[in-house]
């Protein structure tokens, strides 16, 4: 079995772990971000809240007497020798010389109880300028830190006064810190400084932190299963299915018989109705097809096997019709004929014939039907028997075939016909008296030796039409001349290119072998027929018959006829 | 191989060949001749192009012959020097009217 792949199922497991990705991070940032804006907003609502209370507790009028007393040269130098002695009776001293500690003390410890009732990080109030913050009231430290100055924080840049800072959410040195200031408002309309207070986030924000860890872990956790149990039904649902049904339907019809196809046939499985199921039984469908056409071809191949074997049969059934033992006549040495029949197909048309008569007669025929295959062949072995039968009757030859024609026309519904050339030949003299039934010109050779055609009367072919009469003809056979006799599958041998090899070619094939017994003419007859038309499938039956008259007999071995030679005058 | 152009007019065919007539042909010029015989009283075949026919293409002339002397008439026309011999070897040029 070939390697199991599963890349459909690792594709589709990877499209859903990035799909459930997406949607725990858009979820999970959403959620975090709307919450901590809720968050947010309600402790910076908080805040100023606190701000504004905080305001509405301290008076504008001594904060500025505070601001100003502070910020003058003398208290900031008495603040600097304090800081190095470590002593802030020194600035108690000034703020009571000045009959502003008592008020401090009350407002520190106001701020003070705020800071600690309301769990607030930071209260303070400042004397918020362009660049700095001058500390004016801070409960977390002591009296040390009156008229500190520090520098604005980023975004408190640029101010002209002191005005309400909204509340904001930062981490600083201090930790996260969500931060807003309130002025506070003297008598006379100026706000000589702001109340500050700052709320702790860091433990809010670390919670925040924490929760968004947890809800990390949890959508890990969630996505390893969901990518496992996805995996699971994927490779169950679909990749093994598919998988299963690719090496089955490769291991379809690589061994084994016909027979044993329908075992590897795959079986639909047993599940809900889906694509997969339906893919199996549209394939199971496909491959009992196949198995039928299989079966089909098999039998249309054994039945054309059969057919062939049939061919085979009929084809030695005509060749041992035609007389094709050479020499044909081993104790007649006035002659010598030799013939053969190549058929186009298994069975042919044509077919050559001779035999003695009597003593003296010999009868020769060659004929063709029309048509090949098969249907010729019938044809042809009806033609041959009738013919020869009649010509045994010992009449002329030009009776032979009328009469061959009566019978041949009477049962002949398909219009077929026969071409058929027939002599007798006497064979003591050589003499010969013939008739043509359509056939092609004998070919004659002179006394010179040189091979011509022999223009003959002709008359219509045999079984075309009743009634047909014939006439004979004669002419003398020399000693040691040859007569050859062929049907058109010879001279129409066709190339490739269309080109006959012709009547002329043939006289002229015939004449370089003037001197050549019949089967050595016969033969290289073929021969020059076969590498004329080259590689082209042989397209007629090429049937030749060639006889040498070699001469009488001496007197002493002649024998009586039995029939007189007049009856076969014309 | 065999081109067949054929033109009926009422009760007159006629057919042009053109290449050769022989077994892997014939059959078609039969079944063709088949399909309006019956109709027609005069069938004319023009041979000027036809360089070739073997005897199974004679066996459908002569089938056609015989159906047409039945009722009507048939002829050949412009049949060219190659094609008359074989008509003339095989005695056709006794039954068939060629012009």
């Amino acid at each position: 079995m070939k390697k199991k792949t599963n890349r459909i199922g690792r594709e589709l497991i990877c499209m859903l772990v990035l799909f459930i990705v997406l949607i725990i991070g858009l979820l999970l940032c959403g959620g975090y971000v709307v919450h901590n804006r809720e968050v947010d907003s309600l402790q910076m609502q908080k805040v100023a809240d606190l701000s504004v209370t905080a305001a509405a507790l301290l008076d504008g009028d001594y904060l500025k007497e505070l601001s100003e007393a502070v910020s003058s040269e003398e208290y900031q130098s008495l603040r600097e020798q304090a800081l190095e002695q470590d002593n802030p009776v020194l600035l108690e001293e000034y703020l009571r010389g000045k009959g502003l500690y008592e008020d401090y003390i009350r407002y520190t410890q106001l701020l003070a109880e705020l800071q600690n009732g309301e769990k607030v990080e930071y209260v303070y109030v400042q004397d918020l300028g362009p660049e700095d913050a001058m500390y004016l009231l801070d409960p977390s430290e002591t009296i040390l830190s009156l008229g500190f100055r520090e520098k604005n924080a980023a975004g408190l840049d640029n101010r002209t006064k002191n005005e309400r800072v909204e509340a904001t959410v930062s981490r600083s040195e201090y930790g996260w810190l969500c931060t807003c200031a309130e002025p506070v408002t003297a008598s006379d309309n100026t706000c000589p400084a702001v109340v500050g207070v700052d709320l702790n986030m860091t433990d809010i924000i670390n919670r925040r932190h924490r929760f968004l860890f947890f809800m990390l872990m949890q959508s890990a956790v969630l996505l390893l299963l969901a990518a496992l149990a996805g995996s699971f039904y994927i490779r169950k649902r679909v990749s093994d299915p598919i998988s299963r049904l690719a090496s089955e339907a490769s291991s379809f019809g690589t061994d084994g018989e016909v027979s044993d196809l329908q075992e590897q046939v795959v079986s639909v499985p047993d599940r809900r109705e889906d694509e997969i199921k339906a893919l199996y039984a549209d394939i199971r469908k496909m491959q009992l097809g196949i198995i039928d056409y299989m079966k089909n071809l098999t039998a249309v191949t054994e039945e054309k096997e059969r057919l062939g074997t049939e061919l085979n049969i009929a084809n030695r059934i005509q060749a041992s019709m035609l007389p094709s033992t050479f020499p044909a006549f081993p104790d007649r040495d006035e002659f010598d004929v030799y013939a053969l029949m190549k058929p186009a197909k298994s069975v042919a048309g044509d077919f050559y014939d001779f035999f003695l008569i009597d003593d003296d007669h010999l009868g020769v025929v060659m004929a063709d039907v029309s048509g090949k295959g098969i249907p010729a062949s019938l044809f042809m072995m009806m033609a041959k028997i009738i013919i020869s039968n009649i010509a045994q009757m010992g009449i002329a030859p030009h009776e032979v075939l009328e009469k061959a024609n009566e019978r041949i026309c009477m049962n002949n519904d398909e219009d077929m016909f026969v071409t058929v050339w027939f002599g007798i030949i006497t064979i003591s003299t050589g003499h010969v008296i013939a008739a043509n039934a359509g056939h092609e010109y004998p070919v004659l050779q002179n006394e010179d030796g040189v091979f011509e055609l022999f223009h003959d009367r002709h008359g219509f072919v045999i079984g075309g039409m009743e009634g047909v009469r014939y006439k004979d003809y004669e002419f003398d056979l020399k000693k040691g001349k040859t007569l050859f006799l062929y049907t058109d599958g010879v001279p129409e041998a066709t190339t490739a290119q269309n080109e006959q090899f012709g009547s002329e070619r043939m006289i002229e094939a015939l004449n370089r072998k003037q001197d050549a017994d019949p089967q050595e003419l016969v033969h290289s007859m073929l021969r020059t027929v076969d590498s004329f038309d080259g590689d082209v499938p042989q397209f007629d039956d090429i049937t030749m018959l060639a006889i040498r008259y070699v001469g009488p007999r001496t007197e002493e071995d002649q024998e009586p006829s039995f029939i007189e030679s007049q009856d076969y005058e014309p | 191989m065999l081109n067949i152009e054929k033109q009926i007019n009422g009760s007159e065919a006629i057919v042009r060949l053109e290449g050769r007539l022989d077994t892997t042909t014939a059959p078609e010029l039969e079944n063709e001749l088949k399909s309006f015989m019956d109709s027609v009283t005069s069938l004319v075949f023009d041979f000027e192009k036809l360089e070739y026919i073997s005897s199974a293409g004679l066996r459908v002339l002569l089938t056609a012959q015989k159906f047409m002397s039945k009722q009507g008439s048939m002829k050949l026309i412009n049949v060219k020097e190659d094609v008359n011999e074989i008509f003339e070897v095989t005695g056709f040029s006794d039954i068939l009217t060629i012009e």
